[in-house]
């Protein structure tokens, strides 16, 4: 089952360990999702700022090196505010409130989940959390169940 | 009449109408008046005055309150310089003119009460006139009819200088022999109060080593409780104050800082109970609570002291010192003595150089010093058990991603290689049936050995982090509608390593789930509910014997979700089967075998199992058949869970 008949579905692919994320990448080309994989957030949003409405999902690491911010604040250097603050601007600055989002992380402290959940409910819901390790098959199942 | 005032004269004298008695014999037919001042409360012990033997002079004078307390003053003087002076008796004039003899009382140096006697004319020495005259201005003075003192003056007794002395004499044997008896009595009450203070200090130490081994109290608690024993110590060795002095840090390094004050002037009650370098307008803040106290220099704390505060150092006579061993540093317990006033009233005062007093202090000051190092050790084992929590967080994120990554590339292959096998099984072309099942059992133990590796770095996460310690966590749940499908989902990942170790079958009893449909509501976050049942068959999976059957079975158990995993290898002896839910602990049994583990798979299991409200329990093994010589050992771990009401996923 090479490929499932659907029509061409656009993912984009955030991670700063592209090594990891290889894997998910591998099996979503497989069948036949066209994937763009990012490393930073900064070629995300460049990305996003382009063409964002062509994608049907991210799927976005929540834990990201700081980047574009001065080193002594911290919503740019902790990585979980970067995750957070990426958020922020794809719904609020790059006004894509429709696509849905799947953060990925190793993180497993849900109040971290909560803070997202709580802002994510003026978005109509539209993320969700998988949590790593998971196998592609997994993201390939959430993604098919979000777009 | 007999004043029964308790003083130190009836403490240690004891029966005051015997003492009268002798006091009487003493003195034999005498006419004058005599009474006993009492050293510590100015009290006559004998109401004189009252006495059918009082001389009318005396009588008609002490009549008028203001010549009472001219009489009274008077004697109250006397009492004074009989105190300092050594000789055993005074002979003087009173204040009318009347010849009266002092002989004081000492018990053990201290004097106790001082014998009245006397009120009469010395032989031919003229005294008779200058108290006629003396007599003449008391009545004008005091405002009483002419003739109420002078015309009592001939009345007054007269008698010779040798026969004062002989009764002086006496009197004084008498106050010799009852110091002689008090002293004895004192030595009694000496030691009794030395043991009851010996056994008030015991108690004391105790409860201080009691209160202050408590791990669970703050810092702060813990000086305010050294305050409390340090105070309660001061009151029993009647000390004006004490203080427990530490090194200062930084800059301060030079001075010793006072963290308890007990007992010293208000201006001295600047406490400081963090330990943390204070800034110099904090210590300004604290005037007088930052003092020198350098343990190598004696003194130097009571200099300090006197620099500071002279009104309160000029009541100081002793500092004692003892020494706060505080680990690599020393710090100072202080008491401030007074030899004068017994200022905490407690009628005890350390004495100079007394090794019983001088070794209970040692035995407090140890008591504070032990218990201060038992907390900071114990603050300095969190430090370390914090930074090794944050390692290992950090150590098992960068491992599940590893693990993740190869789990995720073996899943990928695995899918391939079903793929081509399926719809272009020519793409094998000269590969033999055999090295095809090679290389996709090559592919599974990548995938198997992924799988553990991952697993064991989610254990070093959850046994560093423990989810019962989470009380905040708003965690995820899902009431399962196919329990018997979840656990095969669980099982699965076991299917290899236990075709691996050759054991004969896992096996999920579907049947037995169905009762819990609908009514086990689990964890979902990280799967923390799949992941204590797969440490569970995981370890049946490590101690299980070839051939055997590993089961995972399911069921109401007293109204509670119950899921069994059984297995057949290694003994679980009753000594181990709560141990083996510690955390590093491995069974001898398991050890031997030499079987890969850490001990802190169950450990895990149990916490997040009752994380989940359930608990988590191992049965001793059951002997079971024998096989190739082995023995087989039949072991069940039950989970129990509560179980909700019938079709609560309805709601």
């Amino acid at each position: 089952m090479l490929n499932d008949g659907s029509a061409v579905v656009r993912v984009l692919v955030l991670d700063d360990e592209p090594e990891h994320a290889q894997p998910n990448v591998d099996a979503l080309r497989r069948r036949k999702y066209d994937v763009v994989q990012t490393m930073t957030v900064d070629e995300t949003l460049e990305i996003l700022r382009r063409e964002g409405q062509s994608f049907r999902v991210l799927v976005l690491d929540m834990l990201m090196p700081g980047s574009g911010g001065p080193a002594d604040r911290e919503e740019f250097t902790n990585p979980v505010e970067t995750g957070m603050r990426l958020h922020r601007t794809i719904r609020g600055t790059l006004k894509l409130v429709e696509v849905p989002i799947i953060f990925t992380s190793v993180v497993r402290d849900p109040n971290i989940r909560e803070r997202i959940r709580e802002e994510e409910r003026k978005y109509r819901n539209k993320v969700s959390f998988l949590t790593k390790p998971f196998l592609p098959v997994d993201l390939i199942d959430r993604i098919k169940k979000v777009t | 009449m007999i004043e029964t005032t308790q003083s130190r004269f009836v403490e240690l004298i004891g029966d005051v109408e015997a003492f009268r008695l002798m006091l009487e014999g003493a003195l034999g037919r005498w006419e004058g008046a005599y009474d006993v001042l009492l050293a510590d409360t100015h009290e006559y012990l004998y109401n004189a005055i009252e006495s059918e033997r009082f001389c009318g002079f005396c009588s008609a004078l002490r009549a008028y309150p203001e010549g009472d307390a001219l009489c009274r003053e008077h004697d109250t003087e006397m009492a004074r310089r009989a105190r300092t002076n050594q000789s055993a008796h005074m002979l003087y004039k009173c204040h009318a003119g009347l010849t009266d003899v002092a002989v004081p009382i000492r018990v053990g140096g201290e004097l106790v009460a001082t014998v009245f006697f006397g009120q009469v004319l010395v032989g031919d020495t003229g005294d008779h006139d200058v108290v006629m005259r003396r007599a003449a201005d008391l009545e004008e003075k005091l405002g009483m009819p002419k003739g109420t003192l002078t015309s009592q003056v001939d009345h007054i007794r007269t008698v010779s200088r040798a026969e004062l002395d002989d009764k002086s004499a006496r009197v004084k044997q008498l106050a010799d022999w009852v110091s002689h008896l008090g002293a004895e009595r004192l030595d009694y009450q000496k030691r009794m109060r030395t043991e009851h203070h010996q056994l008030k200090a015991s108690e004391i130490i105790r409860v201080a080593s009691e209160q202050l081994n408590d791990s669970t109290i703050s810092w702060d608690q813990f000086w305010a409780r050294t305050e409390r024993a340090v105070d309660k110590m001061r009151v029993l060795i009647g000390a004006m104050a004490g203080m427990v002095l530490v090194p200062g840090r930084g800059a301060r390094r030079d001075k010793h800082i006072a963290v308890v004050i007990s007992g010293l002037p208000a201006e001295f009650q600047g406490r400081m109970y963090e330990l943390d370098p204070l800034t110099v307008d904090e210590m300004q803040g604290l005037k007088g609570a930052v003092v020198h106290a350098d343990p190598e220099r004696p003194g130097a704390v009571h200099r300090s002291i006197m620099e500071w505060d002279s009104s309160f150092a000029q009541r100081v006579d002793k500092v004692f010192k003892i020494k706060l061993s505080l680990g690599e540093q020393h710090g100072v317990l202080a008491y401030f003595m007074n030899e004068d006033d017994d200022v905490a009233g407690g009628g005890f005062k350390i004495d100079n150089g007394s090794r019983i007093e001088m070794t209970m202090l040692e035995q407090f000051a140890a008591a504070i010093g032990l218990a201060f190092n038992n907390r900071r050790l114990a603050d300095r084992r969190k430090d370390a058990l914090n930074t090794q929590r944050v390692w290992l967080e950090k150590v098992s994120h960068q491992l599940t991603q590893a693990f993740g990554t190869v789990r995720g590339h073996a899943s990928n292959i695995q899918e391939f290689v079903h793929e081509l096998q399926e719809f272009y099984p020519e793409s094998f072309g000269r590969w033999t049936p055999g090295d095809l099942k090679w290389f996709v059992d090559r592919v599974d133990d990548v995938m198997y050995s992924a799988n553990n590796g991952a697993r064991l770095a989610a254990n070093l996460l959850r046994s560093a982090i423990s989810p019962k310690s989470q009380s905040n966590v708003d965690w995820e749940y899902a009431i399962i509608g196919d329990v018997a499908a979840l656990m095969i989902e669980i099982a699965r990942d076991f299917q290899g390593p236990a075709q691996l170790r050759k054991i004969g079958r896992l096996n999920v009893d579907t049947d037995s789930f169905a009762p819990l449909n609908g009514r086990l509501k689990i964890i979902t976050t990280d799967n923390l509910f799949k992941h204590a049942i797969g440490n569970l068959i995981d370890n049946a999976v490590k101690y299980s014997f070839p051939g055997t059957e590993i089961r995972v079975v399911g069921g109401i158990n007293a109204e509670m979700a119950m899921v069994e995993v059984h297995n057949e290898g290694i003994e679980l002896t009753s000594r181990d089967v709560e141990r083996i839910f510690e955390y590093g602990f491995r069974s001898d049994g398991a050890t031997a075998r030499h079987a890969p583990g850490t001990g802190i798979g169950l450990y895990v299991a149990r916490e997040i199992v009752e994380t989940h409200g359930g608990t988590l329990t191992a049965n001793p093994s059951r002997r079971g058949r024998t096989t190739g010589g082995m023995r087989h050992w039949h072991t069940t771990f039950t989970v129990l869970l509560p179980l909700l009401p019938q079709n609560a996923a309805d709601h």
